[in-house]
């Protein structure tokens, strides 16, 4: 078994066993009050015999298309013997109900195998018992009439062979069918059918590279296979018949009896984004058709009869005979129906040491991670309470202050130690319980890099370039939100790089460049921030080309020589600021990377650019690991309150005047360590009276952005706290200068500054800097948290 | 028992009644005249409270203020009519309104009691003057001998300022 093989079935095993436990649990007591009220001479409960055949069937789909063979077969089984007694059509006797709380111990035992070694052999003598019991009942129940009653060597048909069967009796019934088939599951269909199609993606992706090799076709078309299984158990006939026909062509493709070129592969890559987008579409609420369902498969049964060498026709339709299909196990090798022969050697010591050797896994190194995280113990919990929660927590770090900071407590004479103690354990406490819940909030990176391979692909294959796409770090997480908001910014950046950025491989050579280009996606912590990387070994920035622009638009004075390239390249981010000579169709308009800045502003996050000339970009987002709690810098300016968030704080001093200067027009310079730093007076920048106030009876609060650092003056530092962000009402829309506000611990609300808006509001006041073409239109509701999106261009 | 706690009892009875909300007007003062507004976008009555100041916004948006938790902006209703401001005191109020599914605080002069005004009691705005203030004016209703200006919550808080405050982050 390959390591990535286990790898890609970890999460879906790991969901199935937790999933059985639970229905398993749910079962049991019926079962055992059923046989009490049998003992008792009671009547059976119709609900109950549906509650255990839809236990076994659903556990028979999952356990068919996870290669769990065993699981698969004895849950088969039971549905059978199950489906005569839903029917009426047999009587419910005691020895039956014995003979399925046998069965459910013995999936117990094979669910808890397979949680420690991902798979459910070893058990093949207790299999075929249980199997001949279920056999024989059913044979009993069927009076003899054998013909129908499956030998225990019968391996289980894939889902959509065992569907129909199903679903007639149940539809002539009219009561069946529904209950199967829940909403939930159709959720579980949704997901585990992206997931299958992601990884068909992936390994179609690889295959293309590397088309000799055999690991791929194999994943390829497990996960295809998987899908049809999947689609044609919930009877989506349209997705099970599209999805059949490429797993024929890469059939074909695998036995050497179709082409492989690359028009193939991008014909499969498109049926993969049509059942994508019928998915999608299906999760909105539309049905399971697709659109042109004829075209795509006459498409794909064209690719697949494209043969070096001559296709029997008759082969097409090879995957539709389950046997000549190897079912999707784990191991890449295909499993006979019957493995038991090296098994069954030493089912005993198998069996009676799983912990054992599950340690011995363990310990043997790079497994180690997997296997506790197959064993990890999980409940899936609905988004909403998890938004609730947070928002709990928010106003919990709020009530913590109104308690700490009660005026109460200010009292002349009281004695606070205890009081004192006691709130900063509630402080550690209510922290602790924060990072839990933003914790879980965290989902990996991993699907959105993944995506990214794809994007590539194609963006290259556009462009006519060879890019290889290097992810690190896909494994780091972050909040629910992130992952929202950060597709959109990753997809144009990347777009940027490959269009703009990397050269065409003649350029390269010229340049004496490795032919193939390489960008990289990395994501990992850093502090208290993600930092995404998109890096490139392209071109790089071109300094002059954007200033050129820049001046074009007037938003810079002169030349701008002087300027640095940290003041330069952040220009790029500008709405409407393109440098492209052309317009393709991929990038060039200017938009995109306007979306960038406004996407990661949204996540009160930044961008960096780093740039060498002919030697490539990195753009770095960073963001914040929690959205809604910051650490601020209480300020007092007169009476009012501001909040300037600690991650922004250079640092603050006492000013003094020998290090003062004040311009003709008024604006004061501080000098700080030989750099001259612009003072804002808050005083002033939000009238608050307190003109011309002696900058000695103040503080100076240095901040930062984007390269730039600017002098805060304020009249008193009052603390630094955790402050929860509130959106400012909606009504008010967007303020310059201010990202949102708080509620302090006295219950006031304080406006939280937006440093970067700062920089704009001191410019603009000075009246030497144009503003931007357009400020945004007030904004929606819910976005005025958000930072000022515009980047002034300081001269 | 305040004017206001006697008048969010007030509010909630007659708000439970769902249909019978209609022709029901919470009624206070601004200087001599009394205004009423549906009490269907009335949430609560609120005594005055420390507002906080935002920077550049028109003057009758005057702040904001923390509702159990939730921020939401403040209106002066005097400013809004270009009327001339005055203190707070003790029987001024905040009439929290619910338009367009946000909060919103009006600042005014003291709440009086909710009234029921029958359509029929109810003349359409003044056409004589074309400028400020009849907009904001939806109907004059009769009271015995007084007259209440029933007054258009949304116009109130929209249209004009919206542009008012883009303006003033334009400028």
């Amino acid at each position: 078994m390959t390591g990535q093989d286990r790898e890609e079935h970890l999460e879906l095993l790991h969901g199935f066993v937790e999933e059985g436990l639970e229905m398993l649990e749910e079962v049991e007591p019926q079962l055992v009050e059923m046989e009490k009220e049998f003992a008792g001479g009671g009547a059976v409960d119709p609900d109950v015999v549906h509650g255990i055949f839809r236990l076994f069937h659903s556990l028979k789909g999952s356990a068919g298309y996870l290669g769990l063979e065993t699981i698969s077969r004895v849950t088969h089984q039971a549905e059978t013997l199950l489906d005569f007694f839903r029917r009426g059509v047999a009587v419910l006797r005691s020895d039956h109900i014995d003979l399925m709380i046998r069965t459910c111990d013995f999936l117990r035992q094979l669910l808890e195998n397979v949680e420690m070694r991902r798979h459910d052999q070893g058990f093949e003598s207790e299999a075929r018992g249980i199997l001949e019991d279920l056999g024989r009942a059913i044979a009993a129940v069927q009076g003899g009439a054998a013909e129908e009653a499956p030998r225990p060597e019968v391996p289980v048909a894939t889902e959509a062979q065992a569907a129909p069967p199903e679903a007639s009796p149940e539809a002539s019934e009219g009561d069946g069918l529904q209950l199967v088939i829940t909403g939930d599951m159709v959720q579980q269909f949704q997901a585990e059918s992206q997931e299958l199609l992601e990884q068909a993606e992936e390994a179609l992706l690889n295959l293309e590279k590397d088309i000799s090799n055999a690991e791929h076709v194999g994943r390829a078309f497990r996960a295809l296979h998987s899908f049809k299984g999947n689609a044609g158990l919930f009877g989506y006939a349209d997705l099970e018949r599209l999805s059949h026909q490429a797993e024929t062509v890469l059939e074909n493709v695998k036995e050497g009896r179709a082409a492989a070129g690359s028009e193939v592969f991008s014909l499969l890559l498109e049926v993969l984004d049509v059942l994508r987008s019928t998915l999608v579409r299906m999760a909105q609420g539309g049905d399971s058709a697709i659109p042109g369902l004829l075209g795509w498969i006459s498409l794909l049964q064209e690719a697949a009869a494209t043969a070096p060498v001559d296709a029997p026709p008759a082969e097409v339709s090879t995957p539709e005979i389950p046997a000549a299909v190897p079912p999707p196990v784990l191991d890449a090798a295909p499993v006979d129906a019957l493995p038991a022969a090296e098994s069954e050697a030493t089912p005993a010591a198998e069996y009676s040491g799983p912990e054992r050797r599950a340690s011995q896994e363990r310990r043997s190194g790079g497994d180690r991670r997997k296997d506790e995280a197959l064993q990890r113990q999980s409940v899936r919990v609905d988004v909403d309470k998890l938004d609730t929660l947070l928002d709990l927590v928010g106003e919990l770090v709020i009530a913590e202050a109104m308690v700490a900071q009660n005026p109460d407590l200010k009292t002349a004479g009281l004695s606070l130690d205890r009081f004192d103690r006691a709130v900063m354990h509630l402080e550690k406490i209510s922290r602790d319980l924060q990072d839990v819940v933003t914790s879980m909030r965290m989902i990996p990176l991993s699907g959105t890099f993944r995506r990214m391979i794809r994007l590539v692909r194609d963006l290259a294959q556009k462009a006519g370039k060879k890019v290889e796409l290097e992810i690190i770090g896909e494994e780091t997480e972050v909040d629910k939100t992130v992952i929202e908001q950060i597709n959109d910014p990753l997809v144009h950046l990347i777009r940027n790089a490959i269009d703009h950025g990397l050269e065409t491989p003649a350029e390269r050579a010229a340049a004496g460049k490795p032919e193939v280009c390489r960008v990289f996606l990395e994501a990992k912590y850093v502090g208290s921030e993600v930092w995404i990387t998109i890096r490139d070994d392209g071109r790089g920035l071109n300094r002059e080309k954007i200033l050129a622009k820049a001046r074009e638009r007037e938003l810079i004075a002169g030349d701008g020589p002087d300027l640095s390239d940290e003041q330069v390249w952040p220009m790029i981010f500008l709405p409407g600021f393109s440098t492209a000579d052309r317009i393709t169709d991929v990038s060039g308009r200017g938009v995109g990377m306007d979306v960038v800045k406004r996407n990661i502003d949204n996540l009160r996050g930044r961008v960096e650019v780093r740039s060498r000339q002919g030697e490539g970009a990195s753009m770095i987002l960073r963001l914040p690991l929690t959205l809604a709690i910051i650490d601020g810098m209480v300020v007092r300016v007169e009476r009012a309150r501001y909040i300037i968030p600690t991650i922004s704080i250079q640092e603050t001093l006492q000013p003094e005047d020998c290090y003062l200067t004040r311009t003709m027009d008024g604006q004061e310079l501080l000098n700080i360590r030989g750099k001259l730093l612009p003072i804002v007076r808050l005083h002033e920048l939000f009238h608050l009276g307190g003109a011309g106030r002696d900058l000695s009876r103040g503080l100076i609060i240095v901040v930062e952005n984007e390269g730039r650092s600017l002098c805060l003056f304020v009249d008193e530092l009052i603390g630094q706290q955790q402050v929860v962000i509130k959106g400012l009402s909606g009504y008010i829309g967007e303020l310059p200068g201010v990202s949102g506000c708080t509620i302090m611990g006295d219950g006031e609300v304080s406006l939280i500054l937006d440093v970067a808006g700062l920089f704009n509001l001191a410019q603009g006041n000075e009246g030497s800097q144009r503003r931007p073409a357009a400020l945004p239109p007030p904004r929606r509701r819910g976005q005025a948290e958000s930072e000022a999106m515009h980047i002034q261009i300081q001269a | 028992m305040s004017e206001k706690d006697r008048l969010n009892e007030d509010l909630l009875e007659a708000q439970d009644q769902e249909d019978a909300q209609e022709g029901k007007y919470l009624t206070f003062a601004l200087g001599r005249e009394e205004y009423g507004i549906e009490i269907r976008h009335v949430t609560e009555i609120i005594g005055i409270q420390n507002v906080t100041d935002l920077p550049d916004m028109p003057n009758f948006i005057k702040g904001v203020i923390n509702l159990r938790g939730k921020v939401i902006p403040v209106i002066d209703v005097r400013l809004r009519f270009a009327m001339a401001e005055r203190e707070y005191d003790e029987r001024t109020c905040i009439v929290v309104v619910n338009i367009r599914n946000a909060a919103v605080g009006l600042i005014v002069d003291s709440v009086s009691e909710v009234l029921d005004i029958p359509g029929d009691q109810i003349e359409p705005p003044p056409m004589v003057r074309k400028g400020q203030g009849s907009r904001y004016i939806e109907g004059l209703g009769h009271v015995g001998d007084t007259v209440k200006i029933l007054l258009n919550i949304s116009n109130l808080l929209h249209e004009e300022e919206l542009e008012q405050i883009s303006e003033a982050a334009v400028a």
